[in-house]
């Protein structure tokens, strides 16, 4: 690998290794918060009555709501840091390689695909209790979550295209 | 499942996953930059009487300028990196995936939306100070806005870029291989 490269790799350990342990403090720090350990924060939402009472079940399935995406967002981080160490050490055309980019592109896909779904449900979660007017299912269109979902199918296909590149490969080396 | 089945079923992949892309360029444009324009110039209240700014102040056209080119810049990295995957994509499903415009395409694909996300984690830093640099107190200080999705969509850019150079690297040996034998 040149240089330059075995630097991005580093860095890239190093930033998301930090990025990995920041994104589950405060992912954690905030969902819990908001869900438990808080209770004004939910009742402080504008659109909420002060005297609401949120069942702690209903709660639960608010922070239950965004778990697939901030486990998936971490199987992608373990996923890279595991690809970018395979080939710092030199391994390329080779099975774990094809594994791992599998990995980081299925996991982004699920935690995009997650995401958006998270944000379908959680305006009526979060209305069911103390507001007016429980709030509609809808889509929200947010570009980073898409984002996310598509560059991980085509990580994904990436994968896909490798990994008969390598079977490929190995037949021809048995029938040398 | 043969080789060639495979190959035949990632190709139908690329295809597949062309559209969508397709379809998220066009409404991507479309909102990003109808979203600005309204914001900058075609509903001026939108900035005159937002939340952060004191109530009475008028934003002249020439910050409105300045800070339509600001955003525009993340909206066309954005706009690249669309157009990049569909070209790579459109590669893929002719069937020249280990070549080197692919590799190429992979590398700059990765290049400018780690680039596009650098700039958007920047700009959205700046966003409520560009916003309130009229108010009578003085702006809002410069801070760090933390976008998880910045950050993932950074580390998928930087796979993209090394697994363009692996690519490369490939196609290097397989031709060193050819002219040996």
């Amino acid at each position: 690998m040149p240089q330059n490269l075995v630097w991005i790799s580093r860095a890239f350990l190093v930033g998301m290794a930090v990025f990995g342990i920041f994104y589950t403090y405060t992912y954690l720090t905030r969902t819990w918060t908001f869900a438990f350990s808080g209770s004004e924060n939910w009742q402080n939402l504008w659109f909420i009555d002060d005297e609401a009472v949120i069942p702690f079940a209903h709660r639960f399935v608010w922070f239950l709501l965004w778990k697939p995406a901030f486990i998936a967002t971490l199987v992608m981080i373990f996923s890279s840091l595991r690809l970018v160490i395979l080939l710092l050490r030199g391994t390329y055309f080779e099975p774990p390689v094809v594994r791992s980019l599998q990995w980081v592109g299925g996991s982004a896909a699920v935690a995009g695909f997650c995401g958006l779904a998270g944000s379908v449900f959680e305006p009526r979660i979060l209305t069911t209790y103390g507001a007016e007017k429980v709030a509609p299912l809808r889509i929200v269109p947010d570009s980073g979550e898409i984002g996310i979902l598509l560059t991980g199918l085509g990580l994904f296909l990436l994968a896909r295209f490798l990994h008969v590149t390598v079977i490929m490969n190995r037949e021809n080396k048995e029938i040398v | 499942m043969r080789p060639e089945t495979m190959m035949k079923t990632a190709r139908n992949g690329a295809f597949i996953l062309t559209i969508p892309v397709a379809v998220e360029l066009v409404y991507y444009t479309y909102s990003a930059l109808s979203r600005s324009i309204a914001f900058c110039f075609t509903n001026p209240d939108r900035w005159n009487k937002h939340w952060r700014v004191d109530d009475g102040t008028i934003i002249e056209l020439g910050p409105r300028i300045g800070y339509f080119a600001f955003w525009l810049f993340v909206i066309l990295a954005s706009v690249v990196a669309f157009v990049v995957g569909l070209y790579i994509l459109d590669r893929c499903r002719r069937g020249f995936v280990f070549d080197v415009k692919t590799a190429q395409g992979l590398r700059i694909l990765g290049g400018v939306l780690a680039f596009a996300m650098v700039i958007d984690q920047v700009f959205q830093s700046m966003n409520a100070y560009l916003i309130t640099r009229f108010n009578e107190a003085g702006p809002e200080p410069i801070k760090w806005f933390y976008d998880p999705s910045d950050f993932k969509t950074f580390s998928l850019a930087i796979i993209l870029y090394l697994f363009g150079w692996v690519m490369l690297k490939g196609i290097e040996v397989a031709n060193e291989n050819k002219g040996y034998v």
